[in-house]
């Protein structure tokens, strides 16, 4: 199976939201979409899903157009929603059968997942003797498991294509873990993940290729790996027990950060970090630490979308009303 | 607009009309429903029965007038005796030569603590028969005694200037039989059909009744088909829905759930009514209710009497499609704001229309009673869909327009809600995935001409 996404483009109005977007899944595994808020990500999934129409582009699954009405797909959307006046569990089971399961099936799954995800509580509760039994609203549960809800509804198809539009943003540490457990096991199935996030660290657990956007463009996109080589191994980090500034300054090394734990540097190759660790140890300096590495996703993320970078919003180019017109 | 467009209505209806007859809102609504049809006429076949109860009491009881002094002025030579035969009277005393004058007699029994009464009788040629009863305003004599006397004084001396002719007892039962007229209009197709001009009381209250069950049921579908897209779109689940149905299947599935809705509301009423008609039909047979209250029933009763099957199928047409028309107009609204809360301000246009075309219907039911006389606004209102909604089917149902006028309104009215749900259905995927400031009337027109010439 091959998933293509071909050119891919779309403006509100005057706003280019996203510009010429491509990339490929050609085995299964997580394809990660970066960038800051408003670059594009989410509009990017909406278009991919047809929830959204495209100005310009293709998305191909073997070839042909990607259609969620023949493809199993799963989604979680970045703006979660529920009806907060329904009971949960009759949302589920609505949700199950858009998406063509019967009864029975859905009342297995949900009981499945609602196990995996502890939230059985909330789907199941108990009837006390005496009392009007009452299921539990959207309304009435916590952020977090109403999250998990979501997911439950992403996953109860057990769709073969799975888009995960910030997944674990405002998770504690628990159910972040246990978020990530529930990916890994939709991995270790062969399953087809699109992702976006700004947990870097997430990223670099799951995906093997990326793409970071930024204002609707693809500036960086391939493998993480062959990303991170092509930067070659420049981040360097330094502990020695003597004042080693004189040396940075001789060899005209770029200082990132100096902390008491150690001083952060960047070569311009491997070589001008040899040439450092050789000074040192003529100079008979006690190096404690000496780490030559290539640069994190953070760091590239950083780079390539650019520090501090106050980017438009999404909601701003569809703010006024006149852009659905235009649209 | 092909098939696939529609993928998923089933599932968007049953969740949607699951979800909607369980809501409080509904389950109160048809209660209150059912119970103001069921109970209505047996409360006022009951009211009347006290009522009868009451007069027959007070038939019995004494009547607080004292003394009656007539000033009849037309010559007509009454036997007072006849009224003083009656038990309630036996105690009054009838004068009719008094020494004093018409006028002396006024003064005088101004504010003095007498129970007496002044009747002054006159008779013009061009107005009739007109009689002055006047007393004290500090006599002891009940309204109820008034009115009493009112009544049985006027029939008294109807009686008498019958008698007066030599009319038989036979002659003036006859005479006083009810004499009611019906226009009819000989339509086109061979048929007849009553004049829709013109509209008597009975009428006048089903209509008006009928137009304010159409209108709380089109203001409860609106309202609700309104939230329930604005909720889908204030709390993004719309998205997620998106990729397992599509949009089409959400507008028809939402509006079909709340036409099924008011029809089971509208049927659960009417059953109400027709068990409240065998209940009062069982009060009448064990003559548990007075003559008088009984006709009120058989007013009512008569009119179903009339109503042909075929009639029948174009009403409940008619109130499903002007349902079904606003319901449109009402996800329209919803789907034009992204938070709920922004719904109020979009109902603004909804409300304006709907209030404009209630008010036309209105003043015309109050011009059919009032003077008839309205053929052109009367077909203006009947066909045109938006006033139509609330009042054609109670005048079809009424008689009040003919079978060619309904079918050419449902015709009319079937063509709009068909073109409305096309213009809807082009905007609506738009209109649901836009998030931001509340998409205006003018904005909504643009991009339906934008849609449709795409």
């Amino acid at each position: 199976m091959s998933f293509e996404v071909k050119h891919l483009q779309k403006k509100f109005g005057e706003k280019q939201a996203v510009e010429d977007l491509s990339f490929e899944l050609r085995e299964p595994g997580v394809y990660a979409l970066l960038g800051t808020n408003g670059a594009g990500k989410s509009t990017s999934i909406r278009m991919i899903l047809g929830i959204l129409a495209k100005d310009h582009g293709e998305v191909l699954l073997n070839g042909e157009n990607f259609d969620t009405r023949k493809v199993n797909v799963g989604y979680l959307a970045e703006e979660r929603g529920l009806y907060p006046k329904y009971p949960i569990m009759d949302q589920l089971m609505y949700f199950a059968s858009l998406k063509g399961l019967s009864a029975d099936v859905a009342m297995d799954r949900i009981k499945y997942w609602g196990d995996r995800l502890k939230v059985t509580e909330y789907l199941f509760p108990e009837r006390k003797l005496g009392k009007k039994f009452k299921p539990t609203l959207a309304e009435q549960m916590s952020k977090g498991n109403q999250q998990k809800i979501q997911l439950m509804a992403a996953l109860i198809s057990d769709p073969e294509f799975l888009i995960l539009d910030e997944p674990l943003s405002g998770l504690d540490p628990v159910n972040t873990d246990l978020f990530k457990s529930v990916i890994h096991e939709e991995i270790d199935k062969k399953k087809y993940i699109i992702m976006s996030s700004h947990q870097m660290p997430v990223i670099e657990e799951f995906c093997e290729d990326i793409t970071i956007l930024t204002r609707g463009k693809a500036v960086v996109s391939g493998n993480l790996n062959e990303i991170k080589k092509s930067y070659g191994r420049v981040n360097l980090f330094v502990k020695c027990d003597e004042d080693i500034s004189d040396n940075i300054k001789t060899l005209g090394i770029k200082v990132v950060n100096d902390t008491p734990a150690g001083v952060q540097l960047k070569v311009k190759n491997e070589s001008e970090a040899r040439n450092l660790l050789k000074q040192l140890c003529e100079e008979n300096k006690n190096v404690v630490r000496f780490e030559l590495r290539e640069p994190s996703l953070h760091e590239i993320f950083i780079e390539s979308v650019g520090a501090g970078q106050n980017a438009d919003t999404e909601d701003s180019a569809s703010d006024k009303a006149e852009d659905i017109v235009s649209e | 607009m092909n098939k696939s467009e529609f993928r998923g209505f089933k599932q968007v209806f049953m969740f949607e009309f699951m979800t909607g007859i369980q809501k409080t809102g509904f389950k109160v609504f048809i209660a209150i429903l059912c119970a103001v049809a069921f109970l209505t006429m047996p409360i006022m076949l009951l009211i009347g029965k006290i009522k009868g109860d009451d007069n027959a009491v007070n038939d019995k009881l004494l009547s607080a007038i004292e003394e009656v002094y007539i000033y009849d002025e037309t010559g007509l030579s009454a036997d007072y005796g006849q009224l003083g035969s009656k038990d309630k009277y036996r105690e009054v005393s009838f004068i009719t030569e008094s020494s004093l004058s018409y006028s002396e007699a006024v003064n005088n029994l101004q504010n003095k603590k007498d129970n007496s009464l002044i009747i002054r009788t006159e008779y013009d040629s061009e107005k009739g028969f007109n009689i002055t009863i006047v007393h004290s305003s500090k006599s002891e004599i009940s309204d109820q005694d008034l009115k009493t006397f009112e009544e049985d004084y006027q029939d008294f001396y109807r009686q008498e200037v019958l008698r007066s002719l030599n009319v038989s007892e036979e002659e003036y039962e006859y005479l006083s039989e009810d004499i009611s007229i019906t226009i009819m209009k000989a339509n086109k197709d061979g048929s007849f059909s009553e004049d829709g001009s013109r509209i008597s009381y009975e009428d006048y209250f089903v209509v008006l009744a009928g137009l304010m069950i159409v209108f709380m049921f089109i203001n409860m579908s609106v309202g609700n088909v309104a939230t329930s897209i604005a909720t889908e779109k204030s709390s993004r689940v719309i998205e997620f829905l998106l990729t397992g149905t599509r949009p089409l299947s959400l507008l028809s599935g939402k509006i079909a759930a709340r036409l099924l809705e008011s029809v089971i509301m509208a049927f659960a009423s009417y059953a109400s009514y027709f068990l409240s008609q065998l209940v009062c039909v069982f009060l009448i047979a064990g003559e548990s209710v007075s003559e008088s209250a009984s006709d009120n029933v058989v007013v009512i009763s008569s009119m179903w009497e009339t109503i042909t099957f075929s009639k029948l199928i174009i009403v409940v047409l008619y109130f499903v499609a002007g349902i079904a028309l606003y319901t449109i107009i009402g996800a329209l609204t919803g789907a034009s704001v992204s938070k709920l809360e922004e719904l109020q301000d979009a109902y603004k246009l909804y409300s304006f229309v709907m209030v404009i075309c209630v008010y036309a219907d209105m003043f015309l039911v109050i011009m059919m009673l009032s003077s008839g006389g309205v053929g052109t606004f009367q077909n203006f209102c009947t066909i045109f869909p938006l006033t139509g909604a609330f009042l054609t089917p109670a005048l079809i149902l009424t008689g009040k327009v003919g079978m060619i006028t309904g079918i050419i309104a449902l015709v009319v009215l079937i063509i709009t809600v068909v073109i409305a749900f096309v213009l809807a259905a082009a905007v609506y995927e738009s209109m649901l995935l836009y998030q931001g400031k509340r998409i205006r009337a003018k904005d909504l027109i643009a991009l339906m001409k934008k849609q449709v010439i795409a």
